[in-house]
């Protein structure tokens, strides 16, 4: 995986929740290719190359990370300090994509250094509203420091 | 002249001197009884006097014969009527003596010339008259003298020795006429006449100065009598009563003697001291005209009793069954402390004589009274505070033994002075125990050394509560609470310490054990805590699980429904794809249920804040965001200004926003929508409210209102989750407010809710 196609990695342990997200993408005509970790172990392990992604270029970051916070074995919050204690990764974008609306959750995950905070809505259409709008800020509009 | 001739010369001279004496006496003081002694002498006089002036003349005048006999024959009678004054002499015999005396006179004017040849039988009916009327005189005098005493006695000793010796002139000079023979009986007789003259004029009119001296002589006795007495008896008020009426009752004959005083009202009269009718003393006096007018006088009185006798007065000479009392003032020269009574045993036949006695004995017993009321006061007074003073004496002794604390006095050295049975019961000792025993023994061992610092500070003046260890007589030992205070004397000086102590040890023990008890509780609180705080955690924990799980599955109903909509709506028939939407929309709705619950439960766990919170304000913000969310709609918004109240902003604005979009809600029917936020008084609270003239409902589900999912309307007429209104209950609630409603149908309904400061 050389490719330089700027790459989205969705941490999202519900198929049900990573099937609706993916079509969400589609429907919003973003093209990015989607990498998608079902817990939090795997996605570290993508962002840092280990374990099964031991290996990886971890030059090679996604240019968002769409992070749940419940997740099995490590779960959100922990993936989101990781990635912000870690040189490479402190600056990469990461947006909360979550189901819960709990004031503790927001305030942990924007002290930690989360760039949004998005709660995923029943309504199916109202979510693919809101990732369209996330795709349109954080994929086109958004300028990154690029090293 | 002969001797005999001189004797009668001088009879003749002494009974006229003796008229004269008693007609000068009666017209110096002019009343009844001195009249008819002047009348009983003059007739006596009169035949010498008749005598004496044929003599001087000489020459012998018939008619003055007559007149000399005439008088002389009313003599008998006279008499009688004199010892009457004193002494009642039978009517019979008055009539006797009345009727002798018109038989003589008749006798005498009819026969006027009988005299030579004078009728034996006559003469010797005649002298029997004259004796025995005398004689009865004479006898009445002496019953008289031996019945009464003092100067009357005196005078009547000499009256009776006057009348027996005229008995036995008259008997001696009849016998002469008869018995010619014995030629000393003329001057025997004449002898008797002038010393039977001279006891007249001794009894009925003595001289001043025999008078005084008989009274004197009274008095004397009265006064040696008295003397004899020890200071005590002397100042006995009722020895001294006594003593006065004995010895009135003595000096004037009185049967009873009375000494009544005024009561301290002055109004009424009362018997201090009543002779020979003790039960009379301290009772009422009855008191008329005589008293106040003895009281007034300031002098003696003598009242007798007639027709015209006031009742009152009347009444009390019949409680003493007297005819007439003599009354004087008992009075010194700045007091005038009584009156006193006296009931003689008989008209008084020398009342003067009386009077005089009495004020003598009156006026010398006035001081004894007066003193003797100083001292009974005195004494009264000096009783009554030895009787203050033990009183006072048994209630300290009574508080000191009864207290429920230990009194306990020491002296310089720290030796018991005093010590209460309190004290010793704490201890376990007894009083004489710990007398005997240095006090510093019975201070626990551990506390000893402290004693003398104690002491120190005690003289210097120093006075503090402080804890003290004792040990019991039964090893045990107790604390005690001391509230010390040293004992300074008049001089200044030193003398000591002072010390109220309570058994505290039962205290102690309690406050100990309450102590523990606190730490059990607090250490319990903080389990229990502890175990709520873990309880909320989970709560929360599933609070978040709700939201974040239960969450997803619908999405993933509503997702696929929608996909299956877009991507397969060809291949599915109209009831198909009706379905498909009532799926999402029930997912869809079960999402807003989920919400709602989650606030529901956050609302009652968030902790609270306490701020100024304008309700105004936050009603105005809603109405702006209300309005945008629908501009299509005009509702008429009525917001007070300034409704402020202390409580939690974020709760009372979520309380208020569920009102004010339920109004917002059910006015959206009306033509004229209109929506109140105010505030008003209802008995005294203030209560803040939300009205609209929306559909309002039933006030029978008003019951209903508040319950979580409770909705009184269809969801076909109005959306909403039924969660709304509990919400706001809670939040009420939780300000310890309250909140209800009124409502009619169609009407619009009104939201009341308060917030206690």
């Amino acid at each position: 995986m050389e490719t330089i196609i700027p790459k989205v990695l969705l941490v999202e342990d519900n198929p049900d929740d990573e099937a609706l997200t993916l079509r969400a993408f589609r429907k919003s005509n973003l093209t990015n290719a989607i990498v998608v970790a079902r817990d939090g172990v795997e996605a570290l392990d993508y962002l840092f190359g280990t374990g099964t992604y031991a290996g990886r270029n971890v030059e090679d970051l996604p240019q968002l990370v769409l992070l749940d916070l419940k997740l099995p074995k490590v779960d959100g919050l922990e993936v989101l300090q990781r990635i912000r204690e870690s040189d490479i990764t402190k600056t990469l974008p990461v947006v909360i994509l979550t189901s819960s609306k709990e004031q503790e959750d927001l305030l942990t995950s924007y002290s930690l250094g989360a760039n949004s905070y998005i709660r995923k809505p029943v309504d199916f259409n109202q979510f693919i509203q809101a990732v369209q709008q996330l795709g349109l800020y954080w994929l086109v509009l958004n300028q990154y420091p690029f090293k | 002249m002969t001797a005999n001739e001189l004797l009668a010369l001088v009879t003749e001279l002494f009974f006229i001197a003796l008229g004269l004496v008693t007609v000068v006496d009666f017209l110096r003081h002019r009343d009844t009884t001195r009249r008819d002694i002047a009348v009983t002498f003059s007739v006596l006089a009169l035949p010498f006097l008749a005598r004496l002036y044929e003599n001087a003349v000489g020459q012998r005048f018939v008619w003055l014969d007559q007149i000399s006999l005439i008088a002389l024959l009313s003599q008998p009678y006279l008499s009688l009527r004199l010892a009457n004054y004193y002494y009642r002499v039978p009517t019979h015999l008055r009539r006797f003596a009345l009727f002798g005396m018109f038989v003589a006179w008749a006798v005498v004017i009819i026969l006027p010339a009988f005299m030579p040849p004078l009728s034996l039988v006559f003469f010797g009916l005649l002298a029997l008259y004259f004796t025995s009327v005398n004689l009865y005189a004479m006898i009445t005098y002496v019953r008289g003298a031996l019945s009464t005493s003092g100067v009357v006695r005196q005078r009547l000793r000499f009256a009776a020795a006057a009348s027996g010796l005229l008995v036995l002139a008259l008997m001696v000079l009849s016998t002469a006429s008869v018995v010619k023979a014995i030629a000393f009986i003329t001057p025997f007789a004449v002898a008797c006449g002038i010393i039977s003259a001279l006891c007249f004029y001794l009894g009925f009119a003595p001289p001043r100065w025999l008078r005084r001296a008989w009274q004197y002589t009274e008095l004397r006795s009265f006064l040696s009598q008295r003397s004899m007495m020890s200071t005590g008896q002397r100042l006995n008020v009722t020895q001294a009563l006594n003593e006065l009426c004995v010895g009135a009752n003595q000096a004037i004959g009185g049967m009873a003697s009375a000494v009544i005083q005024k009561d301290e009202t002055g109004e009424s009269w009362t018997f201090r001291f009543v002779s020979k009718h003790p039960e009379l003393s301290n009772q009422p006096c009855p008191a008329g005209i005589m008293i106040d007018q003895a009281w007034a006088a300031d002098r003696p009185l003598a009242f007798r009793l007639t027709s015209g006798t006031d009742a009152q007065d009347r009444r009390l000479m019949e409680l003493f069954e007297s005819t007439t009392v003599i009354i004087a003032p008992i009075a010194t020269d700045y007091n005038n402390w009584g009156l006193l009574l006296v009931f003689p045993r008989h008209n008084p036949l020398f009342i003067q004589d009386d009077l005089a006695m009495v004020i003598l004995l009156a006026r010398q017993s006035a001081v004894f009274l007066e003193n003797g009321t100083l001292v009974e006061a005195l004494y009264s007074d000096s009783a009554r505070l030895e009787r203050e003073i033990e009183e006072s004496r048994i209630g300290y002794k009574r508080i000191v033994e009864t207290a429920q604390e230990g009194i306990w006095e020491t002296d310089k050295d720290f030796n018991t002075v005093f010590v209460n049975a309190r004290m010793a019961e704490m201890l376990g000792y007894t009083v004489e125990e710990i007398m005997a025993t240095p006090a510093k023994t019975f201070v626990a061992e551990t506390s000893r050394q402290s004693v003398s610092e104690l002491q120190q500070r005690r003289s210097r003046g120093v006075r503090e509560q402080f804890e003290l260890p004792f040990r019991r007589k039964d090893g045990s030992e107790i604390i005690t609470l001391v509230s010390s205070a040293p004992y300074i004397d008049q001089d200044g000086e030193y003398r000591g310490a002072l010390a109220m102590l309570a058994d505290i040890t039962e205290r102690k023990r309690a406050d100990e054990q309450v102590r523990r008890l606190n730490t059990e509780l607090e250490e319990r609180v903080a389990v229990r805590t502890a175990q709520l705080t873990a309880v909320n955690r989970e709560l929360e924990a599933f609070s978040y699980s709700v939201s974040h799980d239960l969450r997803a599955p619908l999405r993933a109903l509503d997702g696929f429904s929608q996909i299956l909509l877009e991507d397969y709506s060809d291949r599915l028939d109209e009831e198909g794809l009706k379905y498909l939407h009532r799926i999402r929309a029930g997912s869809q709705r079960m999402g807003q249920l989920i919400d709602s619950l989650l606030q529901l439960s956050r609302l009652t766990r968030m902790e609270m804040q306490q701020e100024h919170v304008n309700l105004s304000e936050i009603a105005k913000s809603i109405r702006t965001d209300l309005t945008e969310q629908h501009p299509e709609r005009r509702v008429d918004f009525r917001i007070e200004n300034d409704l402020t109240v202390t409580g939690d902003e974020r709760l009372l604005r979520a309380a208020v926003t569920n009102l004010l979009n339920n109004a917002w809600k059910f006015t959206g029917t009306r033509a004229n929508p209109c929506i109140e936020f105010g505030r008003t008084q209802q008995s005294g609270e203030t209560v803040y409210f939300v009205r609209d003239n929306g559909v309002g409902f039933d006030m029978t589900y008003a019951n209903k209102l508040f319950g979580a999912f409770q909705r009184l309307h269809g969801f076909d007429e109005f959306e909403g989750t039924g969660i709304g209104l509990a919400t706001v209950e809670r939040i009420i609630h939780r300000h310890r407010g309250r909140i209800w409603a009124d409502a009619t149908v169609d009407q619009g309904a009104t939201f009341y809710f308060t917030v206690p400061v």
